[in-house]
């Protein structure tokens, strides 16, 4: 293999979430920025405030949310996407995903 | 643009009395990527000194169009790097179009940004845990010409920052 081709040596599971997730985006609506502003907004201010997890029981985990809640946590962010959009019945774009660093 | 801190609080015996709570914050920004829905988000790491994408973030970006390949030179093997307990071989990308460093009432594009793409996961992804997110770096053209206040918000001691662009 050469430098220029670089995909024969990633791992396909992520190829294979990222097809299922592009299956699942064409069931639902694209959502608006508008829809999801204010769920990164509210994560964002309570982290500010640390009134969203001052415990910091999310260390080390990605965590979902979705109308001002966390509605799941995983330890792979594709696999969180992909499993709580199915449980909404949302597109998967709809959710606010991110991550914690270990405590 | 405001950038969000997030992190435990350590608590440690103060010798003069009580204890002193520790915050260990992080600075929080979106990043949107070229054909991406929404934005991304992102650690600004003062301590880093490139761009990090992990690989499921950049692997939906198409190759070409929203990014190039910058090739190491002939038989130089791509260099390793380690983000926490994370180690990973990278190549390095230049981006066709402006990424866009944003809060809720602020976008700022950053054109010709160069980046490392990570290769490969990290060898705990799916056992223990969560890889980092996109990492914003010190080179590389998004925190360039940006200005990064830090602060103490005077009623409640959390870290604040401000990410400006003059």
């Amino acid at each position: 293999m050469t430098e220029t081709e670089p995909a024969a040596d990633l791992d396909p599971t992520i190829d294979e979430y990222l097809a299922r997730l592009r299956e699942l985006e064409a069931r639902y609506p694209v959502p608006t920025w508008a829809e999801v502003m204010p769920d990164w907004k509210w994560l964002h201010e309570g982290m500010a405030a640390g009134t969203f997890d001052p415990e910091y029981r999310y260390g080390g985990l990605c965590v979902a949310v979705y109308d001002r809640r966390v509605v799941g946590t995983d330890v792979d962010p594709l696999l969180l996407r992909l499993t709580q959009a199915r449980e909404l019945g949302v597109h998967p774009e709809r959710l606010v995903i991110t991550t914690f660093y270990p405590a | 643009m405001t950038v969000q801190n997030t992190g435990p609080v350590l608590t440690v015996a103060d010798p003069r009395g009580g204890a002193v709570r520790v915050p260990v914050p992080q600075f929080r920004c979106l990043v949107q990527l070229p054909g991406g829905l929404f934005p991304k988000d992102a650690v600004i790491d003062t301590g880093a000194p490139i761009t990090w994408f992990p690989e499921n973030v950049w692997r939906p970006l198409r190759d070409g169009v929203d990014f190039e390949w910058l090739g190491f030179p002939p038989g130089v093997p791509p260099p390793v790097a380690r983000i926490s307990s994370w180690q990973f071989t990278y190549r390095m990308v230049r981006f066709l179009a402006p990424l866009t460093l944003m809060d809720y009432s602020t976008m700022v594009d950053r054109p010709d940004v160069v980046a490392a793409f990570a290769a490969g996961n990290p060898p705990a992804y799916r056992t223990s845990k969560a890889p980092p997110p996109v990492i914003v770096g010190l080179w590389g053209g998004l925190l360039e010409g940006g200005r990064l206040a830090v602060g103490r918000d005077p009623a409640g001691g959390q870290v604040t920052g401000e990410l400006e662009f003059p």
